[in-house]
């Protein structure tokens, strides 16, 4: 099993339903946290503050300053990179495009997945073949899928191409080249590649729905959209907060598809956030903007995915 | 706060802020520690062919020396290379850009103090005077340049003759050259704009005609704050470039296309000529039918034939990192790139021009037009190599997809180019 599979099924088992624990296990597992000595987390605890947090708060520093990424010098300079930001046409249309992507992105991604883990929960006999299919995306790297869907909506590509034998020339357009739909064509390969992903984290949800609830929803003559919206949805309640909250993030911080498809362009067209932290430390050699850029993404992705998080908590989709 | 929601919070910081992570300072950690036998080197993929050859050349002269280089894509190398520099792990020798205007360019690095000075060496001040500033860096040279490169018209001359056109010389001809060509069912110029540093071959191949010719002290008029891009000639060349895709002169979808499907569709005959560097001679040669004839030439930008010049520059440079383990394996190397032998070996393989002319190179017959500019100082230097910084560049990137696409005009486009000049100057 690949690291994302592996993933996926951890993913998986946390969003699915918890059966409601009785009141001898409940004991024993409190009792047996309970026994677990502290200390059992200092070695992660020091990797990670060490390995991961320092190195962050040192490099979040050099925000603060006027440093290059090369030169031994350094001035500290206040907020004048974070108001350079504000006054930044660049940096603003990125700001907006990073949120439209994941706008569109978290909407389209979990619909469709959630359509697809209903369609391959019901008793078709090829489901499980359907299920592989229809993952296999999520375990192809990011770059990987960006160069492919490069290929395939090129003026010339296999998209055009497929268009004009069905006879919908029309439809036909330069993809990527064209500055109006490039980011939503962008939107369309992550959607792509990820509603599978989606899928697999809601029909773990969707198995855990009694099937005597609806049974018995079915007898008192609930239809089908009644049964899904009364019965079904709030026990899909945590696949769809996991959903949301992983398809947000993602969409926020997503780069590798944008860069390799179109790096930004045509113009400035597809630019994100990420694009444009990318571009400013290492090809324009304006490191400390670069980072203070990285630090308001983090502040976006901290307060989207928590007020997100909160939000869903409250109408119940976390247990 | 609910246990989940931290534990969220904490791993989309940490994400977040793991972009943040790569920083770092000077080191002289392992300054001059090498065994004086193993050099070290890095380069773009671009330059591969050419150092197996003169690191093969340069091995055999030097018995039991290894020399162990790595290659990576541009962006990779800009990044990798800088990260070493500044943590005292770079190799002994690293691939530089001439002059400025790029994170990893002569001046940048040497100004940062992590080029060793290399004006000592005989070759120093053998450059000609186009190549030789771009070497320096306040009067000190901290780089070799070993090739000449040049931007130009590569034609796919046997499909030239099939369709029977010519090459244009003025720019009416150019006009009228897209016209038949358009007319035969070929495209005349294929471009490949969706690659971003190819959006600024046209304005380079335009430019040493309506602007650095007229006026070889424009970038110094621009250093001195006593010219502008908006109020120079340059344009002329955005406008040009735009009147070049009104009449027709480029494929349908140039802002769909990239650098590789442009050179492919030049190779296949359906494009009879692509602007570009002289590389995508070999580049077009190695996927054309065998027996089909290139040629680069200059891209007209006026009627008055004697005005045109070429954009011609230094190429691959190399400088000596000022932290080498083996510094004086280094230096050695790097004067045996700038030998005769080592440089005409490094421009035969990589299908340039030697940066110092000399009558042992055997010019390939396609390259011997930019041949006869250099030699005949019409050439002018790539611009961005005397720009302050690289947003400059990047900048134009942008703008030129935007005039592309119609969002700006050749004004619009300059003054933002205006800016990001002054904001590094």
């Amino acid at each position: 099993m690949s690291s994302a599979e592996r993933q996926s099924v951890a993913v998986a088992e946390a969003a699915a339903p918890v059966p409601p624990l009785d009141r001898r296990t409940r004991k024993f597992t409190a009792r047996r946290i309970g026994t677990v000595p502290w200390w059992f987390v200092v070695p992660a605890l020091v990797f990670f503050l060490f390995v991961v947090l320092w190195p962050s708060v040192q490099g979040a520093a050099y925000a603060f300053t006027n440093w290059d990424g090369l030169s031994a010098t350094k001035d500290f300079v206040g907020l004048a990179q974070f108001e350079r930001l504000l006054k930044d046409p660049g940096g603003v249309g990125a700001v907006v495009h990073t949120l439209l992507i994941a706008f569109a992105i978290t909407v389209v991604q979990n619909l469709i997945g959630l359509l697809l883990a209903l369609g391959v929960h019901s008793k078709i006999k090829s489901r499980n073949i359907l299920r592989v299919a229809l993952f296999t995306p999520a375990v192809i790297t990011p770059v990987a899928t960006g160069y492919l869907w490069k290929y395939l909506m090129t003026p010339d590509g296999a998209i055009n191409q497929i268009l004009g034998f069905f006879g919908l020339g029309a439809l036909q357009h330069d993809w990527l080249g064209d500055a109006d739909i490039a980011l939503w064509s962008i939107v369309a390969t992550v959607v792509w590649q990820f509603a599978g992903y989606s899928m697999v984290i809601f029909l773990a949800g969707l198995q855990g729905v009694p099937e005597d609830v609806l049974e018995a929803s079915r007898i008192d003559g609930a239809g089908p959209f009644r049964r899904f919206w009364y019965v079904v949805r709030p026990e899909l309640a945590p696949a769809i907060t996991i959903n949301l909250m992983l398809s947000i993030i993602g969409g926020l911080k997503l780069f590798d598809q944008v860069w390799v498809m179109t790096s930004g362009g045509p113009g400035t067209s597809t630019d994100t956030m990420s694009t444009l932290i990318y571009k400013n430390a290492f090809q324009f050699g304006d490191f400390s903007y670069g980072i203070a850029m990285a630090l308001v993404l983090t502040a976006f992705v901290a307060i989207l995915s928590t007020a997100q998080y909160k939000l869903l908590g409250k109408q119940g989709g976390t247990k | 706060m609910h246990k989940k929601s931290l534990l969220a919070l904490s791993v989309a910081v940490a994400a977040a802020l793991g972009l943040t992570a790569c920083s770092g300072g000077s080191s002289n950690a392992g300054a001059g520690a090498g065994d004086g036998k193993t050099l070290t080197l890095a380069a773009t993929t671009n330059e591969k062919p050419a150092l197996d050859a003169v690191v093969a050349k340069f091995k055999e002269q030097n018995p039991g020396v290894d020399v162990k280089y790595t290659t990576s894509a541009l962006d990779q190398y800009q990044t990798t290379t800088r990260t070493q520099l500044s943590s005292g792990t770079a190799p002994d020798v690293v691939f530089v850009w001439p002059g400025d205007g790029n994170p990893m360019a002569t001046r940048v690095v040497g100004k940062a103090g992590f080029l060793e000075d290399l004006s000592s060496q005989s070759w120093a001040n053998s450059f000609p005077a186009g190549i030789k500033p771009v070497t320096q860096y306040n009067g000190k040279t901290y780089s070799a340049s070993v090739t000449f490169s040049g931007i130009g018209a590569v034609y796919n001359m046997t499909a030239m003759t099939q369709a029977g056109l010519t090459p244009p010389t003025t720019w009416s001809g150019l006009l009228q050259f897209c016209s038949a060509a358009k007319a035969k069912g070929k495209t005349a110029f294929e471009l490949g704009a969706q690659t971003n540093w190819v959006t600024q071959l046209i304005p380079y191949a335009l430019t040493p005609t309506l602007v650095y010719g007229p006026n070889p002290n424009f970038p110094q008029d621009m250093t001195d704050k006593k010219a502008t891009f908006s109020d120079s000639k340059w344009t002329d060349a955005l406008n040009k470039y735009v009147e070049m895709q009104k009449a027709g002169c480029f494929q349908a979808n140039p802002l769909g296309t990239d650098y590789n499907a442009s050179l492919a569709a030049v190779a296949k005959g359906d494009a009879l000529s692509v602007v570009q560097v002289n590389s995508a001679v070999a580049a077009i040669s190695t996927q054309a039918p065998k027996g089909t004839e290139l040629n680069m030439l200059p891209v007209p930008a006026s009627d008055n034939v004697a005005d045109t010049r070429m954009a011609g520059a230094a190429g691959s440079t190399y400088g000596v990192n000022a932290h080498a383990k083996n510094k004086d394996l280094a230096i050695k190397f790097v004067n045996f790139l700038e030998s005769p032998e080592g440089m005409n070996l490094y421009a035969q393989t990589n299908k340039a021009l030697p940066a110092v002319p000399n009558d042992a190179f055997k010019v390939d017959p396609a390259l011997s037009t930019l041949q006869r500019y250099q030699k005949g100082g019409k050439t002018d230097a790539f611009m961005d190599q005397n720009w302050p910084n690289a947003r400059v560049q990047q900048t134009l990137f942008q703008v030129v997809q935007d005039l592309l696409a119609g969002k700006t005009d050749a004004n619009g486009a300059l003054k933002q180019m205006d800016s990001a000049y002054t904001s590094g100057s």
